[in-house]
């Protein structure tokens, strides 16, 4: 038996234990939550269509460790550690810092080549194996207190507190720094839950005290609520009518094309929310807060301002980009898939943010809407060069959206954010692109997505 | 200081300040309108709210009773959540049967203030979170009928489950 059948063989078992066992919630061995059920040449395992997709089930992170994802790939908790909220801080000098504690590396839960974001709080670099770094570099906390070596037998022993536990705090926190997030979530994970009592349901509170409490919500948390049961959506949208769900897109997603103009504003939100790659990153772009304080003349004020004009005078073949906010902190661009490939047709958002340092400091560039690509994590992380170490003043925001245009078309097979996607693309070619235009129809193809 | 007598739904009765009771919309505007004379000694029967809860309410009343009342703004704009004042955070520091309770008997007596701080704690309850966790949180059951099922495809679908 060869390792394609055995690792044929080990995806039908894994397969056939999901249907057994049901979504997972709590910790699970590790397993490669990557799916792939298609046939190889000449046998036909099934006569299903071929199709992939990430299965969410737990984080990918910490492998369930800390709390449920809840179909996002990472869980709130690991979210908190690698991708920080609040203003764009200073970014820790790149470069490879070896760190001497005779470390291995292994006891990450990950593999995945992917270099996370830097915040003051959060130095957490990890290389992969393919880069042939058999390092990590990890400086200040790591997210992951345990190895996998012990994770066996901490196994039974960690009952991970669920989100309900978690819910009993009833002063969540407030907006503040990154750190005081992660500290309030940590503590909140170690609190026990409070045992319920009484004969309630939430799902049953009176409409008028529901729409009370749709009053202190922000509209991705609303939009939330109208997924939770069909009662709650039929009072959110009394709450809300659904035109003015078209406001709230126009808001959200600047450069979102509408050709309709007759439809579901609701339900084209609702197709927004789930082509995305991670939703906690959607919220945090709705929350992310600018430095109170700019230098007008400041270097960077200067070049923006300047590459922003360029942009407007001489716009890119297929790509926009606005800034959301004043100081140029956060922007959302688009690119559509370049003709030819896979992703034609297709209109992708991404999210950037420009540190307080740049353009010392390379910008954070992520997709926003799913994309099937060997250098684009499940999260939407970019594996390109010009992002991380490679970053050099003469590179511009437009530079390196076209850098990220062209890997659409040629994908890089050397270094990559996800093996997986990597192997069918080098091995099975027709495969892969096949799935990428799949998903290309069914995450980026916006005008299409509520039908 | 007129006293107020309050009976619960199992029988148990509160006297409370006439000025603390009247922080309910609903018992001022029965005083008001009834005409009962501060000095009868008659009881107000609330059929909706049991002794444990009404007894949080009037604690509750009792601590807010010189707030400023309060104004009526605009609807739909998102109003802060994160202003509850410390003393309201460990007051609603009970278990989610309690909350819920609680908020049913703020609306039924039309306790502004204190629906509003109920809701703000059920707010941040819910802000931040996936349908999937809010279901959880609250222990709600995913209630989309077939039809509807297939409007809402279930988020990040598998393969396996087609």
């Amino acid at each position: 038996m060869n390792s394609m059948e055995l690792n044929k063989l080990v995806q039908s078992i894994l397969k056939l234990k999901d249907k057994l066992l049901g979504p997972r919630e709590y910790y699970t061995e590790k397993q490669d939550t990557f799916t792939v059920c298609e046939s190889e040449e000449g046998q036909n395992v099934s006569d299903e269509e071929p199709d992939i997709d990430f299965v969410n089930s737990t984080c990918y992170q910490c492998n369930g460790y800390y709390e449920p994802c809840f179909g996002d790939p990472v869980c709130s908790t690991c979210h908190l550690f690698l991708y920080p909220v609040g203003h764009p801080l200073e970014i820790p000098p790149l470069g490879l810092e070896e760190n001497n504690d005779s470390d291995s590396g292994n006891d990450e839960p990950l593999e995945m080549c992917r270099v996370a974001v830097w915040g003051e709080h959060q130095r957490y670099i990890t290389l992969s194996r393919y880069l042939g770094l058999g390092y990590r570099i990890s400086r200040g906390r790591s997210p992951f207190p345990h190895s996998p070596q012990r994770q066996n037998e901490s196994e039974q022993a960690i009952a991970v507190p669920t989100s309900s536990d978690v819910s009993n705090q009833p002063n969540p926190p407030r907006p503040s720094p990154n750190q005081d997030k992660l500290d309030a979530q940590l503590q909140r994970l170690s609190i026990p839950s409070a045992v319920h009592s009484g004969n309630f349901n939430f799902g049953f509170l009176p409409p008028e005290v529901l729409m009370h409490t749709f009053q202190f919500l922000d509209e991705i948390s609303l939009w939330s609520i109208g997924q939770v049961s069909s009662r709650w959506r039929s009072i959110l949208l009394m709450y809300i009518k659904p035109e003015k769900w078209k406001e709230i897109i126009a808001n959200r997603w600047p450069l979102l094309i509408i050709r309709d103009m007759d439809q579901d504003w609701y339900e084209l939100y609702s197709a927004m929310m789930k082509s995305v790659c991670c939703f906690k990153c959607v919220q945090q772009m709705a929350a992310q807060e600018c430095p109170p304080i700019f230098d007008n003349n400041s270097w960077r004020a200067h070049r923006l301002r300047t590459e922003l004009r360029a942009m407007r005078t001489d716009p890119l073949d297929g790509i926009e980009a606005i800034p959301l906010d004043e100081e140029c902190c956060h922007w959302q661009a688009t690119m559509e898939g370049p003709t030819g490939s896979c992703y034609e047709g297709g209109l992708f958002f991404l999210y950037i943010q420009v540190p307080v340092s740049y353009p010392l400091r390379p910008p954070i560039v992520r997709f926003l809407t799913k994309i099937f690509h060997p250098n684009v994590s499940r999260h939407g992380d970019i594996g390109v060069d010009s992002l991380h170490q490679n970053w050099s003043l003469a590179l511009t925001l437009s530079k390196l959206l076209i850098s990220i245009q062209s890997l659409l078309t040629d994908p890089f097979c050397d270094v990559c954010m996800e093996p997986d996607i990597c192997k069918l693309y080098v091995t099975n070619r027709s495969a892969f692109e096949e799935q990428a235009r799949k998903w290309t129809v069914k995450y980026a193809m916006h005008d299409l997505i509520p039908h | 200081m007129p006293q107020l007598k309050l009976q619960s739904s199992d029988g148990e009765i509160f006297e409370v300040d006439v000025e603390i009771a009247k922080c309910s919309f609903t018992i001022k505007t029965m005083l008001e309108e009834l005409g009962i004379d501060e000095e009868d000694d008659e009881v107000v029967p609330l059929p909706n709210v049991n002794s444990a809860i009404l007894e949080k309410v009037i604690e509750w009343a009792t601590y807010h009773k010189d707030d400023p009342p309060p104004t009526e703004d605009d609807q739909y704009k998102e109003k802060r959540s994160d202003d509850i004042c410390e003393w309201d955070v460990d007051f609603l520091k009970v278990d989610q049967g309690t909350l819920f309770e609680i908020m049913l008997a703020a609306n039924y007596l039309d306790v502004k203030g204190l629906l509003d701080t109920t809701c703000k704690t059920v707010a941040n309850m819910i802000k931040g979170k996936s349908a999937d966790e809010i279901r959880k949180t609250f222990n709600i059951k995913d209630n989309f009928t077939v039809s509807e099922e297939e409007n809402v495809p279930k988020e990040n679908g598998s393969c396996e489950e087609k």
